[in-house]
């Protein structure tokens, strides 16, 4: 049984109309596509500069951290095709001498450990694999109290302060992310909401609690708590730089650095964690679209996806047995989601 | 010279996508894909100096650092240094 909600979609992109925050006009244009058109047809944007150009103002900014440390950066991995990507970037597009560093939080697929493996191996990067029981003993607490959570925000912030962390313990001042354009996310403004929302709920969770309260102030205002942390360490994602092909990439990683696709993903053609089946499933129920709403509807916009693409990636089947999987290594079933 | 015109210098000297770019006050920032969370970060240090304010994280939207004329506008609400 599938559990991808139905949805009426914008007709350019494919945001969902949900009422208050995404509203389709008579012709089925969502109001993000509209302020888009209104922003392209009125100034120059960085997407107009030329692709010589974006590369040199990247090579600038990261050539101020070459030769600091035994590390140039880090790089994040995930052994997704994007972040795979932006490793080989680092390595033979920018000359860089990074530190892979691999987060496994409980629910890393089996193909993630080796696509990164094989990467480093190939452009001889050294590899730091650190793996967290954080989610494992979060998250049941979390779903078991019903609140409307988006739960990759939760996640990404456990992560990058991990990813930050290890950047400031090796003193390296750089960390490059294979985020794309899409996952700017600073520019997607129709996630505030849920942003809000899910911060405000967890925030309340989480105060007293003796086992993760620490954390309160990191969910209470995640722009201060990196800042006073980790505000000396420079974050670049490459893809707002250098062009994204999806096609082009898998080729190029599948070619030269081994990489395999996992079995079972969501969405089609990701490396993503087995959790999120779930975290997906919970934000099309709770929120009606959440962050790969967004990402996909940015990419279509920006030309790098085909509106067809982005809808057949966003409607990849959750299939239950996906679902249990996940909720089986938190002690939980279904019925604690449904 | 008026804090606009101050701005957009500042952010020419701080801002390797704005280097070379012709700009003005209205100029969408950040939904124009100049600017990032990062880079808002570091730019509050550097107008705190140039104009002698205190800007709060805290208190900042950072959708407010989407236009030098959104900019100018916290800055000149903003508390002078002590």
């Amino acid at each position: 049984m599938r559990y991808n909600i139905q949805a009426k979609r914008c007709r350019c992109c494919i945001m969902p109309e949900t009422p208050g925050h995404v509203e389709l006009d008579e012709t089925g244009v969502c109001s993000l596509c509209r302020a888009f058109r209104q922003t392209e047809a009125q100034q120059e944007t960085f997407e107009q500069f030329s692709p010589e150009k974006k590369l040199a103002i990247l090579q600038k900014k990261v050539d101020r951290y070459k030769n600091k440390g035994e590390y140039d950066c880090v790089v994040a991995v995930s052994g997704g095709k994007d972040s795979i990507m932006t490793l080989y970037i680092a390595v033979r597009t920018l000359g860089l001498k990074p530190l892979a560093v691999f987060i496994d939080n409980g629910f890393a697929l089996e193909e993630m450990y080796q696509n990164v493996r094989n990467a480093t191996d190939i452009l001889g990067a050294d590899l730091l694999i650190y793996k967290t029981a954080d989610m494992l003993r979060l998250f049941p607490r979390l779903l078991r109290s019903g609140r409307r959570l988006y739960y990759c925000r939760i996640c990404h912030a456990l992560l990058d302060r991990a990813v930050l962390s290890i950047c400031q313990k090796y003193g390296i001042g750089l960390s490059l992310g294979g985020y794309t354009k899409g996952q700017q996310y600073l520019r997607n403004s129709e996630l505030f909401w849920i942003y809000d929302e899910s911060d405000r709920n967890i925030c309340e969770l989480l105060d007293g609690d003796p086992d993760f309260g620490h954390l309160l102030p990191m969910y209470q205002n995640q722009q201060r708590y990196f800042t006073e942390h980790f505000g000396r360490i420079r974050q670049i994602s490459p893809f707002k730089y250098v062009e994204w092909n999806e096609d082009e990439i898998l080729a190029l990683i599948t070619r030269e650095l081994k990489w395999q696709k996992p079995k079972r993903s969501w969405p089609d053609k990701s490396s993503n964690c087995a959790f999120n089946y779930v975290a997906q499933y919970l934000a099309e129920k709770q929120f009606g679209y959440a962050q790969h709403e967004s990402e996909l509807s940015v990419q279509v916009r920006s030309g790098e996806l085909t509106r067809a693409r982005a809808e057949e990636i966003i409607e990849s089947p959750i299939e239950e047995s996906d679902l249990v999987s996940a909720l089986q290594k938190l002690g939980l079933t279904l019925n604690d989601i449904l | 010279m008026s804090i606009s015109e101050e701005l957009i210098i500042l952010l020419k000297n701080n801002i390797d996508e704005l280097e070379d770019t012709d700009f003005d006050e209205t100029t969408e920032l950040i939904s124009g894909g100049f600017i990032e969370s990062f880079d808002i970060i570091g730019l509050i240090g550097v107008f705190e100096e140039a104009f002698g304010v205190e800007l709060s994280l805290e208190d900042l939207k950072l959708e407010q650092f989407n236009t030098v004329q959104s900019i100018a506008s916290v800055i000149s609400e903003a508390p002078r240094k002590g």
